[in-house]
C-alpha cells in the first residue's frame, strides 16, 4: 500500500482517581460511570466489529494510569453495575412512559439496548474489568495503548522538583506494565505540558515517542523544516509528534466543529434534569440532586432554548457525512502537503477520548465511518501509529521542541492563575519531604514501608492536574479543593509520623483503604 | 551543522547595553499594556507599572548582595487542623512560568529570617522597601553580579507571591527577594531557581542540513500563519494568529467530565403531564395497560406511568386470572387540552 501520507488518531482517555468507599454514593464517581457507558464500551464494540470483520485499523489511545487504575478497582467495578443495572430499569420504565410519544419511545428502546449491551460487554465479555478489551486490541496490533504522568500531574509546574516528574513517569510506566503486560512505548504527556528537557526523563524510562501542541513543534530549536508535518528527534532521541490544528480545529471547534451539527443530540437536556422529580428520584444522587442520567431525547435543533426531538438515523447520517469530509479534507491536505515537502506528510489528530460519546453522542459512530472509510477506501491516507510511522521513517530533524500545553493560549496559565496558584507551595513543599523521606528510608519494611507508600500515593494524588482545572473552569470547585487539601494533610502527618517514629497504625489502613491507588508503589523513585 | 543566523536574543541584549534603559523601556511598555490585563492578576496583588520602572545597570546599586540568611529548615509541626500551613518555615522564592511573557513566584519566610528583617526594619534609617529583583540571565551561569540587567519591582513580603511581567520570551531570569534600604542598600532574602520563559514565535536558528526550502510557507501550512495566507505575510501577524488559536477555547484544554456546566435554562416556561395507573391485583393476575402488560409487587399493588400528549385516548385495562379464566377490564377516556 502507497499512500500519501499518514493520519494518526490519538483518543487521550483520562479521569481523575475518584473513589470514596466511605460514601454509598458518590457524585463525581458518576464521570467515569457515564464514560464507561457512553464513551469506553461503545468505543471497544467498535474495535471489536472491526476485529471480526478484519478491519486492519490503527488506532492511538492513552490510557491514563488513574483510569485504568479506577477501571479495574473492584469496588467501582461493582458499583458500575449497580448504576448500569439502574439504567437497565429506567430505560424500562422509559419505554412504558413514552407509549404516546413514537419518536421518545423509540428512543428509549435506543438507551435501554444500549444499556443491557453495556452490561453485557462489562461483566459477560470482560469480566468487569475492561482493560483487557484495550489489552487485546493491543495485542492484536491495531491499538497503540500509551500511558501518561502516573496521576495527570501538569510536569511544567513540576519543574523545581523533578523528582516528581521523574516519579509521575516512572510509576506510570510501572503501572502500564502491570495493566498492559510490556513496556509503554509512548507517553501522553498530561495537558501536552512539555519543558525543554523532560524528554530525557522521558528516555530514561525507556520511552519512544511523545506528542505536543503545534507551537511546540513550530517553535523548536532549530526551525523544524517539516513544520508540523513530521515527527522530531528531542536531543535525547525521543520521538515528539505535534497536533495538526487543521483537523482538531474541525472537530474541536465550538463553533465550526462537527459536534455542534443541529442534527446530533443535544448534551443538555436530559431526563434526569427534565422529568417530575418523584419519579427521577431513584435514578438520580442519593442526596436527591438532579444529575445527568444519559437518556436523552432532543437534538440540538439550533441556537435556542427550543430543541426537537432527536432522530437516530439522521444522526447516524450525519456522522457518516460528516466522516466523509473529514477525510476528503484529510486527502486534500496530505496531497498538497505532499507537493509542498517533498516527503509524506503526518497529521496527528488528538483528540479527548471523553468527547466521543459523551458529549458528542456520535462521535463514536463518526470515529467508526472515518476508520473504515480510510482503511477500506482512501488511495491517499493511511492510518499509523507513532511506532510503525517510525519504523517506516526512521530518519527525522533534531530539535528541541517549544516549551508549550495545549491547554487555553497554549502555556501554563490554565494550571498557574488566580484561582489555583495557592496550591504549588504545598506540592512541591510535599515533593521535597518525600524525596527526604525516600533518602533517609532506602529500605524499610512492614508498617514503616506502607507509610513511605502511602506518602508518595498521597503526594501523586495532590498533583493530579484535575484539581488545578476544576477550581479554573469553576465547577465542583469545593471538591478540588478539598481533595487537594485532604491530600497534601495527609501527606505532612505521614511525614511527621514517620519522622517521629509514631505511626498511627488504624489511621494509615483507613487513608490506605481511601487512597488505594498503585498498590506497587515504588517511593524509591523519589530518591 | 547549526548555524546561527540572526539571533534574536543577542540582539537584545546588545540593545540593553548600548540603548541603557530608555529604549528597552518602551518596549517593555508596549509588551505590559499588551500582556497584563488587571483581571489576570489576583485580588489582592498590588498593581505595579513597568513604565516608571527604570532599567538598571548591573552596577547601579553597588555591590551585589552579601548577605546569605542562614536557611533553617525547621518544619513546622502537624497540626489536625483543616488548613494547610500557612508557612513551611523555610525561606525561599520559586519562579514558575506562565507563559512567554509572565512568571508566578512564590514566597515563604522562616521565623529566623522574619527576625532578621525586622532586625533590618528597625535599625536602618529611613523607608525600607521589599523588591523582587529581577536578573536576566539568559546563557549566564549566574554568580549574583554578572547578570545582562536587573531591574526591581515593589512587593508586599506578605503577599507571599506574586505574578511577574517579564515582557521577553525566551531569556533565562532569576529573581531575587530582597529589601532595599534608603541608601540603595539591597538585603537579599532569597534567590530563586532559574526560569527560561517559552518561545512564543519560530526559532532564528537554522539547521543546514534541515532546511525548509520556504519556512514560512510550511509554517504557514502547519497553522502558524493561518491557513491560507501567503508567504510574504509578516511574523508578527503569524504570532497574532497563532495567538487566536491558542486562545481559541473549546478547542484545546478539553476535559469533558471536568468543565461540564449545565445550560442557563433563562425564563423558561415548560409544561408536561403525566398520568398514573394504579391499583391491586391478584399476584397471579395478568394486568394490561393499552396493551402493555404490567409488573405487580409482591404487595399485589401495580402502577404505571405514561406521558400524557394532547388529545383524547381511550386506553383499556384489563385483569387476567389464568387459574379461573376469569378476565376483567375498564376503560379509560382520557382528554388533554391546553389552550
Amino acid at each position: 500500500m502507497d499512500r500519501r501520507g499518514y493520519l494518526l488518531l490519538v483518543l487521550h482517555a483520562h479521569l481523575p482517581y475518584v473513589r470514596h468507599p466511605e460514601y454509598d454514593d458518590f457524585l463525581e464517581e458518576d464521570w467515569l460511570y457515564e464514560a464507561i457507558t457512553e464513551t469506553y464500551i461503545p468505543l471497544i464494540e467498535m474495535m471489536d466489529r472491526f476485529a471480526n470483520e478484519g478491519v486492519p485499523f490503527r488506532l492511538t489511545m492513552s490510557v491514563t494510569p488513574p483510569l485504568a487504575s479506577m477501571l479495574r478497582d473492584g469496588l467501582l467495578q461493582e458499583r458500575y453495575l449497580r448504576h448500569i443495572h439502574k439504567l437497565i430499569e429506567l430505560s424500562a420504565k422509559e419505554i412504558d412512559r413514552t407509549r404516546w410519544q413514537p419518536e421518545f419511545e423509540r428512543l428509549a428502546h435506543h438507551y435501554h439496548q444500549r444499556f443491557r449491551a453495556a452490561r453485557a460487554v462489562f461483566e459477560d465479555q470482560y469480566g468487569r474489568d475492561i482493560t483487557k478489551a484495550f489489552k487485546k486490541f493491543q495485542d492484536m496490533g491495531c491499538l497503540d495503548i500509551i500511558t501518561c504522568g502516573a496521576t495527570h500531574g501538569f510536569f511544567p509546574n513540576m519543574e523545581v522538583v523533578r523528582n516528581s516528574v521523574r516519579a509521575q513517569v516512572k510509576l506510570a510506566k510501572d503501572h502500564y506494565e502491570e495493566v498492559f503486560g510490556r513496556s509503554p512505548q509512548g507517553i501522553w504527556l498530561p495537558e501536552c505540558g512539555y519543558n525543554p528537557g523532560d524528554d530525557k526523563i522521558l528516555k530514561e524510562f525507556g520511552f519512544k515517542y511523545f506528542f505536543v501542541d503545534t507551537h511546540g513543534i513550530l517553535h523548536g530549536v532549530p526551525r523544524p523544516k517539516y513544520g508540523v508535518f513530521a515527527p522530531v528527534f528531542c536531543p535525547s532521541g525521543v520521538a515528539a509528534f505535534g497536533r495538526d490544528i487543521e483537523s482538531s480545529k474541525q472537530v474541536w471547534s465550538a463553533i465550526e466543529g462537527y459536534p455542534g451539527d443541529y442534527e446530533y443530540r443535544e448534551f443538555y437536556r436530559d431526563i434526569g434534569y427534565d422529568l417530575e422529580y418523584d419519579y427521577i428520584k431513584p435514578y438520580i444522587h442519593a442526596d436527591g440532586i438532579r444529575v445527568n442520567t444519559g437518556i436523552k431525547y432532543y437534538r440540538i435543533t439550533g441556537p435556542t432554548n427550543h430543541k426537537e426531538p432527536y432522530s437516530l438515523d439522521r444522526g447516524r447520517e450525519k456522522a457518516a457525512e460528516h466522516a466523509g469530509n473529514f477525510m476528503f479534507n484529510r486527502e486534500r491536505q496530505v496531497d498538497y502537503l505532499n507537493t509542498r515537502l517533498g516527503r509524506k506528510p503526518m497529521i496527528v489528530a488528538p483528540y479527548d477520548a471523553e468527547l466521543f460519546g459523551h458529549w458528542w453522542y456520535e462521535g463514536p459512530q463518526w470515529l467508526e465511518f472515518l476508520i473504515r472509510k480510510v482503511v477500506l477506501n482512501s488511495n491517499v491516507v493511511q492510518l499509523t501509529t507513532a511506532g510503525e510511522y517510525l519504523k517506516e521513517n526512521p530518519r527525522n530533524q533534531v530539535v528541541t521542541p517549544s516549551f508549550s500545553s495545549w491547554g487555553y493560549k497554549g502555556f501554563s496559565e490554565v494550571w498557574l492563575e488566580g484561582s489555583n496558584d495557592w496550591i504549588y507551595r504545598h506540592l512541591h513543599e510535599a515533593s521535597i519531604r518525600m524525596q527526604e523521606l525516600a533518602r533517609a528510608y532506602p529500605g524499610s519494611s512492614g508498617v514503616l514501608e506502607r507509610a513511605l507508600k502511602q506518602a508518595a500515593r498521597e503526594l501523586v494524588l495532590a498533583e493530579s492536574s484535575d484539581w488545578a482545572f476544576i477550581m479554573k473552569t469553576g465547577t465542583v470547585v469545593e471538591y478540588a479543593k478539598k481533595r487537594t487539601k485532604d491530600h497534601i494533610l495527609r501527606f505532612h502527618k505521614l511525614y511527621e509520623d514517620i519522622k517521629g517514629n509514631k505511626i498511627d497504625e488504624r489511621w494509615l489502613s483507613d487513608i490506605e483503604s481511601k487512597d488505594n491507588i498503585f498498590p506497587n508503589i515504588d517511593y524509591r523513585i523519589y530518591a | 551543522m547549526k548555524k546561527r543566523k540572526i539571533s534574536s536574543s543577542s540582539s537584545i541584549s546588545k540593545k540593553s547595553a548600548s540603548a541603557g534603559g530608555k529604549k528597552k523601556k518602551s518596549s517593555a511598555s508596549s509588551l505590559t499594556r499588551k500582556h497584563s490585563p488587571a483581571a489576570k492578576r489576583s485580588p489582592g496583588r498590588q498593581d505595579y507599572s513597568r513604565d516608571t520602572k527604570p532599567y538598571y545597570e548591573p552596577t547601579f546599586h553597588g555591590k551585589p548582595p552579601e548577605f546569605q540568611p542562614e536557611v533553617k529548615p525547621a518544619p513546622a509541626p502537624y497540626t489536625p487542623s483543616y488548613d494547610l500551613p500557612s508557612s513551611y518555615n523555610k525561606t525561599k522564592i520559586v519562579l514558575l512560568v506562565r507563559d512567554p511573557y509572565w512568571v508566578y513566584s512564590y514566597w515563604d519566610i522562616s521565623g529566623d529570617t522574619y527576625q532578621w528583617i525586622e532586625g533590618i526594619r528597625r535599625d536602618v534609617q529611613g523607608k525600607v522597601r521589599t523588591v523582587l529583583r529581577v536578573y536576566d540571565v539568559t546563557d549566564i551561569d549566574f554568580n549574583g553580579s554578572n547578570a545582562h540587567r536587573y531591574y526591581d519591582i515593589d512587593c508586599h513580603l506578605d503577599a507571599k507571591n506574586w505574578y511577574i511581567d517579564l515582557g521577553t520570551p525566551d531569556r533565562a531570569y532569576i529573581v531575587d527577594l530582597g529589601l532595599i534600604d534608603g541608601n540603595g542598600k539591597f538585603y537579599l532574602i532569597a534567590r530563586s531557581n532559574v526560569v527560561r520563559t517559552p518561545r512564543d514565535g519560530p526559532s532564528d536558528i537554522v539547521d543546514e542540513a534541515w532546511m525548509a526550502a520556504d519556512f514560512e510557507e510550511i509554517y504557514a501550512l502547519s497553522g502558524g500563519f493561518g491557513i491560507g495566507l501567503s508567504s510574504g505575510e509578516m511574523k508578527a501577524r503569524g504570532k497574532r494568529i497563532m495567538k487566536e488559536w491558542l486562545s481559541s477555547g473549546g478547542i484545546s484544554s478539553p476535559g469533558f467530565f471536568l468543565k461540564r456546566t449545565f445550560d442557563e435554562k433563562g425564563n423558561t416556561f415548560q409544561i408536561a403531564s403525566e398520568i398514573v395507573f394504579y391499583g391491586k391485583a391478584p399476584q397471579d393476575a395478568q394486568v394490561t395497560v393499552a396493551g402493555k402488560p404490567v409488573v405487580i409487587r409482591k404487595d399485589g399493588t401495580f402502577s404505571i406511568r405514561y406521558f400524557l400528549p394532547d388529545g383524547a385516548q381511550s386506553i383499556p385495562i384489563k385483569m387476567h386470572l389464568p387459574r379461573q379464566g376469569e378476565t376483567k377490564e375498564a376503560i379509560l377516556e382520557v382528554r388533554k387540552e391546553a389552550t
